[in-house]
This record gives C-alpha cells, sequence and structure tokens, in this order.
C-alpha cells in the first residue's frame, strides 16, 4: 500500500475575499510499512493535507494516488475509506453507540463486512489497542476513562481494516502514562500488523522516537521530508517555523558549545544518555 | 494570605449516583500571589475541581472559599467570577466575537462598565498580551497560541486576581505553548496574578512555586517541582511523569554519573556534566 502525493494544492473559499490557500503545490510518497511523523505550526495545513488522503477533501489542483489509482478517479468512496483510515484528534467526542461493541461494529457494518467478519474485526481491533474484549464488549463506551475512549474510538477506524492510518495528535490531552501506551500501540501496529502510519504531533520527543521519517510543513508548503535525524539537525530552523528539537538533541548542542565533544546528529533521550555516558565516563 | 480555600470538598456529577464522587473529599489552600500547577492521570478530578474553584459547579459537600466569600452563595457568584477567570483548552470554543478586540471587550462589557473606560481597558489588555497590532482582526486568521492569548486578554481585562489554566496548552504547537506559559508568568511576577495552571505536560512545570498532585478524586501529595520530580518512580505508578530533562539526568545517573537530584533544567544539567569532565 502506497501513497503518491503530487502538485496537491487546497484553496478554501475560492474566488471570494475569504479565500485562503491551505496546501499550496504538495508533492511525497509513502512506501507500505512506513511509520511517518507529520509536523508543523497550528494552522500549517497538516489537517487539510490528511483529509485528501481518503478524499474527504477534493483537491483544488493535483492528484492522490493510493496503490497506484487515482482515489478522486478510480475508486469508489466506500473503497478508500477501507484502505485509508483517519482518526481526528479527540476522537472519543464521536463515540455514540450504547456498546463499545456496537460503536467499533459501526464502521465495518456500513462498508458491508458480513456478520461474521464483522465479529472477528471488531474483537481483533479492540484487542490490537490493548483493551479486553470480553471486559469491554458490553459496556457503555461514556463509562470508560479518557484513555480507553481514545483506543475504543481507534479501534473503530483499524475495524474496517485500513492498510494506511493517519491519526492526527492521538495522545493529546491523555496523561503521561496514556501518551505512551496509545503510542505503544500505534508502533506495535506498525511494526507486527505492517500498517503504514502516519501521525501528526506537536510533541518533537515523540515524533523523534517513533517515525523513521518525518514531513516537515509550514505556512501550507512542505519544507521538509526527510529522517528523523536530517529534519532535527537544524534547530534554529525548526524555531523558526513554530517547531523545537527534541530535548536530548538540544542537552547535546549545549555540550558541545561548552567543548564536550559529543555526537549533536543523536536525537532521541536514551541515545543521548548513551552518548554522554560514552564521552564522559560512566561506571564501567 | 489565602485567595482559594477548599475545605472537605466532595463532588458527585450525578446525584443518584452519589457514591461515583469525581472529588473525594480535597481540601487545600491556594495563596495570594502563588504560581501553582495540578497534575493527576485523566479522571483524577483536576478539572473538576477547576470548574468548582468559580462556582461553575457547585460541591455536593464541603465548602469552596475565594476571598472569603464562598461559591455556595448565589449572592456573592459574580463578585468571585470577577476574583477567579478561567481559560480553557480549545482556543476555538473560547471565541464569542468576530473581531479580536470586541472577543476581549465581551466580559468587560458585561460587567457593566461604562464604555467610555472599556477602550482603554481593551487597549491594555491586548498591549499585555502582546497581541494589540492584530486587535482589527477575525479570530480565524490567528494561530492557536494567538488565540489563546485572546482568550487571556478576554480574562484580564476584568482584572481577576486568580486564573486558572486548565489545559491550555495541550492543543499548541511548541511556540505556541512558550508563548502562553510565557504570558502566565508575566503575569504572575508583575501583575502577581494568582496562577493555577492543570496540565499533563511536566516541562511546563519546572518554574511554578508548588505542584499538587490530584490522585482517583483526591489531593494525592504537593511539594516544590524539586521535591515532586525527585521520585521519578512515584510519579510514574500515578500514570505520571517527569519532564525529559529529568528523565536525561536520571538516566545519566544509573549510568553511574554524580548528577544531583534537583536538576530541572537544560541549563543545569549542562552546567553539571561539564564539571564532571
Amino acid at each position: 500500500m502506497s501513497i503518491e502525493v503530487r502538485n496537491l494544492s487546497h484553496v478554501y473559499s475560492l474566488g471570494t475575499v475569504f479565500e485562503h490557500t491551505a496546501i499550496d503545490d504538495i508533492n511525497f510518497d509513502v512506501g507500505p510499512r512506513d511509520f511517518i511523523g507529520i509536523i508543523g505550526h497550528t494552522g500549517c495545513g497538516k489537517s487539510t493535507l490528511i483529509q485528501h488522503l481518503n478524499g474527504l477533501l477534493k483537491p483544488t489542483k493535483g492528484t492522490v494516488v493510493v496503490n497506484g489509482k487515482d482515489i478522486n478517479k478510480d475508486y469508489p468512496m466506500k473503497e478508500i475509506v477501507k484502505r485509508v483510515g483517519i482518526v481526528f484528534q479527540y476522537p472519543e467526542y464521536q463515540l455514540f453507540e450504547e456498546t463499545v461493541y456496537k460503536d467499533v461494529a459501526f464502521g465495518p457494518k456500513n462498508i458491508g463486512f458480513s456478520e461474521e467478519e464483522i465479529e472477528k474485526t471488531v474483537r481483533e481491533s479492540i484487542e490490537l489497542v490493548g483493551l479486553d474484549f470480553d471486559e469491554v464488549k458490553d459496556q457503555s463506551p461514556f463509562d470508560l476513562s479518557g484513555g480507553q475512549k481514545r483506543r475504543v474510538a481507534i479501534a473503530g477506524v483499524l475495524a474496517m481494516k485500513p492498510q494506511i492510518l493517519i491519526l492526527d495528535e492521538p495522545a493529546s490531552g491523555l496523561d503521561p502514562m496514556g501518551r505512551s501506551e496509545i503510542l505503544g500501540y500505534i508502533h506495535k501496529l506498525n511494526k507486527e500488523v505492517g500498517i503504514c502510519i502516519l501521525l501528526v504531533s506537536h510533541n518533537m520527543d515523540d515524533v523523534a522516537d517513533y517515525a523513521d521519517k518525518v514531513m516537515v510543513f509550514s505556512k501550507g508548503k512542505l519544507v521538509m521530508y526527510a529522517p528523523p535525524k536530517e529534519v532535527f539537525a537544524d534547530v534554529n530552523f525548526l524555531e523558526g517555523i513554530g517547531l523545537t528539537a527534541p530535548d536530548g538533541k538540544k542537552v547535546l548542542l549545549a555540550l558541545k558549545e561548552r567543548g564536550i565533544d559529543v555526537d549533536t546528529t543523536l536525537f532521541r533521550t536514551k541515545d543521548a544518555i548513551e552518548e554522554i555516558l560514552r564521552v564522559v565516563g560512566g561506571k564501567k | 494570605m489565602s485567595i482559594i480555600e477548599v475545605k472537605d470538598l466532595v463532588f458527585a456529577y450525578d446525584s443518584t449516583e452519589p457514591d461515583k464522587k469525581a472529588l473525594d473529599g480535597v481540601s487545600l489552600k491556594i495563596n495570594e500571589g502563588e504560581f501553582v500547577g495540578i497534575v493527576g492521570h485523566n479522571g483524577s478530578g483536576k478539572s473538576t475541581l477547576a470548574k468548582l474553584l468559580n462556582g461553575l459547579l457547585l460541591p455536593t459537600s464541603g465548602d469552596v472559599l475565594v476571598a472569603g466569600m464562598n461559591t455556595k452563595d448565589e449572592s456573592s457568584l459574580i463578585n468571585i467570577r470577577r476574583n477567579v477567570g478561567m481559560v480553557f483548552q480549545n482556543p476555538d470554543n473560547q471565541m464569542v466575537a468576530t473581531i479580536v478586540e470586541e472577543d476581549v471587550a465581551f466580559g468587560v462589557e458585561n460587567l457593566g462598565i461604562a464604555p467610555s473606560q472599556i477602550r482603554s481597558i481593551v487597549d491594555n489588555a491586548l498591549h499585555a498580551v502582546d497581541m494589540y497590532e492584530f486587535r482589527g482582526q477575525k479570530p480565524h486568521q490567528l494561530s492557536g497560541g494567538q488565540k489563546q492569548r485572546i482568550a487571556i486578554a478576554g480574562i484580564i481585562a476584568m482584572k481577576p486576581k486568580c486564573i486558572v489554566f486548565d489545559e491550555s496548552t495541550a492543543m499548541l504547537d511548541p511556540v505556541g505553548r512558550r508563548e502562553v506559559l510565557e504570558q502566565m508568568h508575566r503575569l504572575n511576577k508583575e501583575d502577581h496574578v494568582t496562577i493555577i495552571f492543570i496540565t499533563h505536560y511536566m516541562e511546563e512545570l519546572i518554574d511554578v512555586d508548588r505542584i499538587i498532585i490530584m490522585n482517583d478524586g483526591k489531593v494525592h501529595g504537593e511539594g516544590t517541582p524539586k521535591e515532586i520530580f525527585a521520585n521519578t518512580e512515584e510519579l510514574k505508578a500515578l500514570r505520571l511523569n517527569v519532564p525529559e530533562i529529568v528523565e536525561l539526568a536520571d538516566g545519566l545517573r544509573s549510568g553511574g554519573l554524580d548528577i544531583s537530584h534537583d536538576i530541572l533544567t537544560k541549563e543545569g544539567l549542562v552546567d553539571a556534566i561539564c564539571q564532571l569532565k
């Protein structure tokens, strides 16, 4: 499963005084099993972009090709939402059914799964996000904790068996433990199930920990698309466009400035720890 | 002198299920001019507590006193809300007008202040958050951080003694978060506004006077940032964490480096490492 985006632009309220170009001439490829981080200041066009990837928004210009076919020409809408799942911000606000089972089953039912397939995919999806199927299936989703509701909402998208999963700030508003649990399950979906992940996040440490490649958006343009090592190399550039570098990277840079010869291309906290121990000399 | 006093506070959302308590016997005092951080897992009662502090919710039992006034006393409510302002999480849900300066004026106008004074109050509030040049813009043209600064301006225009920020940085990008955090500290230091800041981002709390930890509807503990962040394991057991810099320092300490437990900032950590070299 791959995505090719070519010359994609979207203009809101075209031809009116409110005309506003949200994304401007975007080009990129995403390969199967990729884990892509998407970062950019608020209002940079990230949300507009992701809504193009499963046909919720139509391009003003350009094309979105999924698995060799143009999603706005060659696919019926039902087919594309099966392949590309989007988990929006605060997805738990979209829970509505009486039970967790019915809520997760809503998507697959709508796109025409058989009863048998529905039962199988609902169970699998709930288990994939780390919940106990038998324990939660008959509960009201509204009686669950914040982190559990978030996971049920993600399971509802997973149940449609997407090969590409796009998540917009899936950890925002969760407590620190909830944050690392959710990101852990997303990581597992990528590594063990082979689902391609596009993760939108304002948290540079999360992106540093999980993404194989990072897209950087600024003012509607894709200004960089590279492995995290390259993206986090220029801290001044990132701060100039409303972003920052992970803390581990900042510590290494500050040490280098003070004359300690550490490798400043590292950016993860755990790598920074090892590097400082190597140079300063921890216990052997 | 305390501006807020909470005594044996119990709150249940559903009166038919009085045993399901969102808050279960909370007592605390917030001193005038203090900057207090509140942390706790999802569902620990932080936001419920925030809404009880200016009478948006009323206690099931127990009392909340604001500058000596009880939130249960209906005739005091207007005065209590003038004293305690709130800034919430989603900037888009807090905009009520179509022009920035009208949005900032909304609260003050409702206080019944003479129109002749409103102009200068709004201008001052916009200057305070460094948004004066945007006064004629439409809110939707602003970034998330800018919108939150407008929400803050609308609150400070009413000159409250205390402002509660309920996860006001959660939806912002790194620069937007920094802008809002700087505004909180400026209000606290220069204008002596008492600040209560609820957040899941531990690194935003390294400069506060005191951190209160909520757990399952109760106050689990409190202390200075240095005291609180010295107990990584305990915080993790409460579904919390330490700031990334503290995690780095912890890692170096486990690796055998002699790094003090009270380091919270990048600068402090870099100094400590340089001294070892």
